[in-house]
């Protein structure tokens, strides 16, 4: 049943897009999409998106990560951990001088000091959008693009299906949601994204990554209400081999209630000197801590 | 509500603590096991983004009064778990527990509130006993 639902999907995506291409190949300059690719390219009439959209999967809604906040449940150390307590690690496939440079910041954190740059009110960064942030995340899928919009932000991420590679090299820069583009295999979205920014941790344990890290995704329904996203991480300055993680997200109820996150509405504790400052009303003025006490011995 | 056994209260606040996590800065300020309970009086409830905030003025035995603050998830997150930003009134008599800064500052991470009335207001409900010990999820965490 599936793979008949998947079959037919196909088929109208790679019908449409052919007939998109057959309108598109006599507008002057318009560079025809490949067909069959799963993508759709823009400017469609409004009868045939709507035929694309009919065939898209609903992923509507409200979705809330799985797992827990540390990027990597399976490899978490110590077990079950949620990326909170100081010590708290995963175990990426780093090559040796990158298992060095998160043991430092692991050393950091078991010192007292604490560096996660969301408490700045900087963005999460990609890929620990994916599985460094509470959630709930909702999906907005549309023939040319998908759109993930964390509530936590709010953060906006754009995946581009309209059938438009990555940027030539010399357009390219780091973003804190990087570039992506995908396609639809049947209802499983594929993605693949670069130019992600390298100061940022895949969680609050601090496990970084460069700014060469090169993600693929694919995102597909286990259950009604149960979405998947397979990752596959390269990262060719830090990693021995791909590291592969997979997170669930899942759907919360139609009338769940979203609003949005402001970090800097009422901040209480930025990040001062590398350590989390915390700020009550009733401090003498200027008062600033000093270095959280060292973690307790487990 | 308010006759609830110490042993009750144990009980929740592993069950909670266990998943507890702030949002947007790490829990390694807090006390990362031990939970304290004290009794006293609203000042503010700040309904605010990234964490809100209730101000509690407490009494002690010898009757200087502390301004404590509790810090919670910012207001979504609350209304989420039926916490709204009338749920807390100036003067209303409150016992709450709450992980303690480890710094000895009268602040700490909201475990839960129990209003007058034996309303508890806590960001997180209670995860029912199947769900204990299993890995946590950020439904949990938040």
């Amino acid at each position: 049943m599936a793979f008949t639902g998947n079959r037919r999907r196909h088929a109208l995506l790679l019908a449409t897009a052919m007939l998109a291409i057959a309108a598109t190949a006599s507008a002057a300059g318009a560079e025809p999409a490949r067909p069959g690719n799963g993508t759709t390219p823009s400017g469609l009439s409004q009868a045939e998106r709507a035929k694309v959209f009919a065939g898209l999967p609903n992923w509507t809604g409200l979705w809330n990560p799985l797992g827990g906040l540390i990027f990597d449940p399976n490899t978490a150390d110590p077990k079950g951990n949620n990326a909170q307590q100081p010590g708290d690690r995963e175990h990426p496939p780093y090559n040796a001088e990158w298992e060095a440079k998160y043991q430092e910041k692991l050393n950091r954190t078991l010192a007292g000091y604490f560096l996660d740059p969301i408490t700045n009110c900087l963005p999460h960064g990609m890929p620990r959008l994916m599985g460094g942030i509470p959630g709930p995340l909702e999906f907005i899928v549309t023939p040319e693009q998908v759109w993930i919009v964390w509530e936590y932000g709010p953060q906006l991420r754009r995946i581009y299906t309209d059938g438009r590679g990555h940027p030539p090299e010399d357009e390219q820069f780091d973003s804190w949601t990087g570039h992506s583009i995908g396609r639809w295999e049947g209802d499983t979205l594929v993605v693949d994204t670069i130019n992600m920014r390298g100061d940022t941790p895949y969680d609050r344990t601090g496990s970084p990554h460069s700014d060469k890290v090169h993600l693929t995704e694919r995102f597909r329904l286990v259950a009604p209400d149960q979405l998947e996203n397979a990752m596959t991480i390269e990262d060719p300055v830090a990693f021995t081999r791909p590291w592969q993680v997979t997170r669930r997200y899942r759907r919360l109820p139609p009338e769940t209630f979203v609003s949005d996150v402001i970090c800097t509405e009422s901040q209480h504790s930025p990040i001062v000197n590398g350590q989390t400052q915390f700020i009550l009303p009733t401090d003498p003025p200027g008062y600033v801590v000093g270095p959280m006490p060292p973690a307790p011995k487990k | 509500m308010r006759t609830i056994t110490s042993a009750t209260i144990g009980a929740l606040a592993v069950a909670i603590a266990a998943g507890s996590a702030p949002a947007h800065h790490s829990g390694a300020m807090f006390e990362p096991e031990k939970t304290i309970t004290l009794s006293g009086t609203v000042k503010e409830f700040e309904y605010t983004n990234p964490h809100s905030w209730l101000w509690v003025v407490v009494r002690g035995a010898d009757g200087t009064e502390t301004l404590w603050g509790i810090e919670s998830e910012g207001p979504s997150t609350l209304l989420r778990a039926g916490i709204k930003k009338t749920s807390l009134k100036p003067g209303d008599h409150v016992t709450f527990r709450c992980r303690p800064l480890r710094d000895g500052r009268p602040a700490g991470a909201w475990v839960t509130v129990i209003k007058d009335d034996g309303t508890e207001l806590s960001p997180r409900p209670v995860p029912p006993p199947a769900a204990q010990g299993a890995a946590p999820t950020t439904e949990a965490a938040r």
